[in-house]
């Protein structure tokens, strides 16, 4: 068992995502990632210069709405794209290995005792066919060489007791579709955390739950990472999950990083417009009865992106330098924003209401 | 509760399903023109209250009342045209839509179901604009819709024969956050306009506080605590409730320290298998002896809010004491830049 | 709950024609079985015209004799011309198949719908009937059924339906199943929609495209049946030519001379991958597949 170690994220100003640095602390440095989807009238760009940074302990949350590329991203960075996806440009460096340079063997070997995934639905995560033991045991097994069966068994048991799972001794020879949905969540978080990994990338995996049962499973993350220092990448599309578990936050956008920065300013003050919408549009109880703030338009499709700025066509900001230049991510306020307003050298002309600045 | 006859009002409901009990003893009202939301984890049996008050489900026992006329004695041709006027919008937006015919013709169909004159139609056009959809929208199939638009088509046409009561199964369900945003402002903008009733259900308590006037709190089958949406939400009465609203993750990270309390442990049993005594006391860290005999009987808190619940002045007290310590709420209604 | 994916495309969705055409084009196999297919309906509907004799015309000078000038094919055992045989015998072969096959869909979807719609004792009924027709072999139904009705065209084509049609109908009986529990099924009740409606309307159309998929796989094999049958001797009777009575006229003089046996045969194979061909790019066209396109709009 691993000693609890601090975790990191409360950092005040967020690490230069540049080439520049070495990655220093962080676990997992993505740097200018691309990502495109091969398809039958050309390519698709599903991710352009992604760019963050997990450190050891933190738990970063990535929030977009559907079509942002936020499943692309954990599938990419697991290496775990499908056949007609490729990535084009960028490094996703793991500790000291640059992932994309490793082999499929080597990623195998990765995948697992050093960055594991959970999903969003767990009924079709876990194999039907297989009691949970089975697959907890198969899980280590894997990786373990050859330790004994009654070692591995017995710590599967433990890990089941420690998500939580009531007689776990009893029920670990029991099938999956004998679980409920939230017990199912435990047992592949268990599976996931089996091999104490240092990165654990959970893509929506309280989406399909109850906000009872989401609360119990943000919970025992929160748990999980003060006792083992497991680092999260946490990806969702509610607000709410994001701002109560996570240390900082990145938002999506059409395939790119919008903000990235500590959770609390973000929420306090968030930069881009579409951060900003975003929250206004999340019913919470401090603005009852008021009507929510939508955004008007709708995500770009990713064979259409405009050119410039992918999200001035829908902000209420937007300048016409906006729909020529696409902005660069700069460091503003200790956190990073894409957007040309928050750009000296953009040309975007500051106007009365920006003035707070 | 008022004196004069709700507008849609369930006596001693029950619904089962063979052993298992979905709707074990419901009394409600909902007054014509309010906004009554159900909340209840899945398993509690609220989409199976709202299906049997639309009669999409038969009841086992109870009367139902629609503007005080009992739907079960009711003849045939009366019922079949009362059911018209009440329509259910379900939670899964392109599963609602017959995948194979087109919008215009999905909206039409209503009418010619049911033989509507031309006088009493809205046009395809009108409708879609009452859902805030534009008009080229008419010729495509539900598949090439986006969650949102299908889940807004799916409104259209239970508004199309002018309805006056219409059931929300989780009507955000399945969208983002604008499209959830923009759904339950038309769904509020719909109900001023046509001075509509709404039963909207929903597992999550952050969609009520929008747009409730009351609340109904439903466990395995019966309702723990009804009330105006305010007091339910600010001082609840019942530890289940308090557990629902603890759960919600709100968009606010000044509040975690808040939420940690009162986790709502373990899962809801199976409703087969309902617990002897208060049902919930397998899961109340305010459970006693008592309520592990004793079912709890129906109280009055207030004016408007009841509740079923041993120690229901406990659980209230506590939401008080904890709304007095709040601090002040991030503050998210002013843009910033 | 699920998460919105945008606009994802279902199963078998409405596709326009220029979207058909574009499937299709980037299929070769599929294309070569729709070319074989479209090659057979042109001699099905202008076989005798393209027949450069008579295929009954006998003439015993000239039997039993290989590829020459005037018999391309050569003659069989009563000097009649191969080719034309074959030819006419393209009308015999789809003639009996494809009838016999699309009657087999529309007695099985009645019965399927039937069976899954009204549930209950009549479903019990129909499902157990369906199984045990399905139960016997094939081609022991097949002989007792044309012992009972005696051997004819018209009885082949009965025994085809009578044997093919319990598989569509199990198909369609699933097929309603699992509609019928689709939220837009209580959206149309709630709207006042008779079963009848429901059905003919909703219901039907999502149920017949697995259909003719299985349709389209199955004609290469009631051709089979038809001509094993005539082979046999109960099927088709001389001098009418199907293509299982020339292979069972040149299996006896298959020493002496190939070619009927050859020709015939080839003519059921080349029909029966056409078909087969045709029929799995119809089925790959509309299963869900997770094409690059599609899975893009999931991220």
């Amino acid at each position: 068992m691993r000693l609890p170690t601090e975790p990191k994220g409360r950092s005040v100003g967020a690490e230069a995502p540049s080439a520049d640095r070495s990655g220093g602390d962080a676990l997992l440095n993505v740097h200018e990632l691309d990502v495109v989807y091969h398809g039958r009238g050309g390519h698709l760009p599903a991710l352009r210069e992604m760019s963050f940074q997990v450190h050891p302990g933190e738990i970063l949350g990535v929030i977009g709405e559907s079509g942002c590329g936020k499943s692309t991203l954990s599938s990419a960075i697991m290496r775990l794209l499908p056949p007609n996806g490729e990535i084009t440009r960028g490094s996703i460096r793991f500790g000291e290995r640059e992932l994309l340079s490793l082999g499929p063997e080597e990623m195998r070997r990765l995948r697992g005792p050093e960055i594991a995934m959970i999903f969003q639905d767990p009924l079709t995560s876990l194999n039907p066919t297989f009691t949970i033991g089975a697959q907890l045991v198969d899980a280590q097994r894997a990786h373990a060489g050859r330790a004994p069966r009654r070692s591995l068994r017995r710590r599967a048991i433990e890990m089941l007791e420690q998500v939580g799972i009531p007689d776990a001794s009893e029920r670990i020879g029991t099938y999956p579709h004998q679980f409920s949905g939230g017990m199912r969540q435990r047992i592949m978080i268990a599976m996931a955390l089996l091999l104490e990994p240092k990165l654990l990338i959970a893509d929506e995996p309280t989406s399909a739950l109850d906000v009872t049962l989401e609360a119990q499973i943000l919970e025992l993350l929160r748990r999980l990472r003060h006792e083992r220092g497991t680092a999260i990448l946490f990806i969702s599309h509610d607000l709410g999950v994001v701002a109560q578990l996570c240390d900082r936050i990145l938002v999506m956008y059409a395939g790119s990083t919008v903000e990235l920065g500590d959770v609390l300013p973000t929420f306090e003050r968030p930069l881009h417009p579409y951060t900003q919408a975003l929250i206004a549009a999340a019913p919470t109880r401090g603005r009852r009865g008021e009507p929510l703030a939508t955004i008007p338009g709708k995500v770009p499709s990713l064979s259409a992106l405009p050119t410039g700025c992918k999200f001035a066509p829908r902000c209420a900001h937007a300048q016409d330098v906006n729909l020529e230049r696409e902005p660069e991510l700069v460091e503003f306020d200790g956190r990073y924003v894409r957007c040309n307003i928050y750009d000296p050298s953009s040309g975007y002309v500051a106007t009365n209401e920006l003035q707070s600045r | 509760m008022s004196t004069t006859h709700a507008f849609v009002s369930v006596r001693g409901l029950r619904t089962r399903f063979g052993s298992l009990r979905a709707v074990d003893g419901v009394d409600l009202d909902i007054a014509r023109g309010e906004v009554l939301g159900l909340v209840g984890e899945s398993g509690s049996g609220k989409t199976t209250l709202g299906r049997t008050i639309l009669g999409l489900t038969p009841a086992t026992e109870g009367t139902i009342s629609f503007d005080g006329r009992d739907m079960v004695t009711m003849d045939r041709a009366a019922r079949r045209g009362l059911r018209r006027k009440m329509q259910m919008v379900f939670q899964d937006p392109h599963a609602s839509l017959s995948p194979r015919l087109r919008i215009s013709y999905l909206l039409t169909e209503p009418y010619e179901i049911n033989h509507v004159a031309d006088r009493d139609r809205s046009s395809v056009g009108a409708l879609l604009e009452m859902v805030e959809l534009p008009p080229d929208l008419a010729s495509k199939y539900p598949h090439e819709l986006s969650g949102g638009q299908a889940r807004r088509v799916g409104i259209a046409r239970a508004l199309a024969l002018r309805p006056d009561f219409l059931v929300f199964d989780e009507p955000t369900s399945g969208l983002d956050v604008s499209a959830a945003a923009a759904v339950l402002n038309l769904v509020k903008d719909l109900c001023d306009r046509f001075q509509l009733t709404y039963l909207i259900i929903t597992h999550n308590l952050s969609v009520l506080s929008f747009v409730a006037d009351r609340i109904a709190v439903m466990y395995l089958g019966q309702l723990v605590e009804v009330g105006p949406a305010e007091q339910v939400l600010d001082a609840p009465a019942h530890p289940y409730t308090k557990g629902l609203l603890s759960a919600v993750s709100e968009p606010d990270p000044r509040q975690r320290s808040r939420s940690h309390r009162l986790l709502l442990p373990g899962e809801i049993p199976s409703p087969r298998n309902p617990p002897p005594g208060c049902r919930f006391h397998t899961r109340c860290r305010y459970a006693q002896e008592r309520c592990r005999r004793e079912p709890p009987i129906v109280e009055e808190v207030e004016a408007g809010q009841r509740v079923a619940c041993h120690f229901w002045d406990v659980v209230r007290a506590d939401s008080r004491d904890e709304v007095a310590g709040d601090q002040g709420e991030l503050d998210t209604s002013r843009p910033l830049t | 709950m699920k998460i919105a994916i945008g606009t994802q495309e279902r199963p078998g969705d409405r596709k326009g024609l220029g979207a058909w055409l574009r499937e299709i084009a980037t299929r070769p196999a599929g294309l070569v079985g729709a070319v074989i297919v479209l090659g057979l309906l042109i001699v099905v509907l202008f076989g005798p015209l393209l027949a450069p004799h008579d295929s009954a015309a006998q003439d015993i000078s000239r039997r039993l004799e290989g590829p020459s000038s005037d018999h391309l094919l050569g003659t069989d055992v009563l000097g009649r011309d191969l080719l034309s045989r074959l030819l006419v015998g393209t009308r015999i072969a789809l003639g009996v198949a494809v009838p016999a096959v699309f009657a087999a869909l529309a007695l099985g979807l009645l019965i399927g719908l039937i069976a899954g719609y009204v549930g209950g004792w009549l479903d019990n009924v129909l499902l157990v009937l369906m199984d045990t027709l399905q139960a016997f072999p094939a081609v022991i139904l097949a002989l007792a059924l044309l012992a009972v009705l005696g051997p004819s065209l018209r009885n082949v084509i009965i025994v085809i339906v009578i044997s093919f049609a319990p598989a569509y109908a199990r198909v369609a009986r699933a097929l309603v199943l699992t509609e019928k529990q689709n939220p837009y099924v209580d959206v149309e009740r709630s709207l006042g929609a008779s079963d009848r409606r429901i059905v003919t309307i909703h219901i039907v159309p999502n149920v017949i495209p697995p259909l003719f998929i299985l349709l389209a796989m199955d004609i290469p094999s009631a051709i089979a049946v038809e001509a094993g049958l005539s082979f046999l001797g109960v099927g088709v009777q001389p001098p009418t030519p199907s293509w299982g009575l020339i292979l069972a006229d040149g299996f006896d003089r298959v020493r002496d001379t190939p070619w009927p046996v050859l020709w015939a045969g080839i003519a059921l194979m080349v029909t029966t991958l056409g078909f087969t061909l045709l029929g799995e790019m119809l089925r790959d066209i509309y299963d869900p597949r997770l094409s690059g396109l599609r899975r893009l709009r999931g991220a």
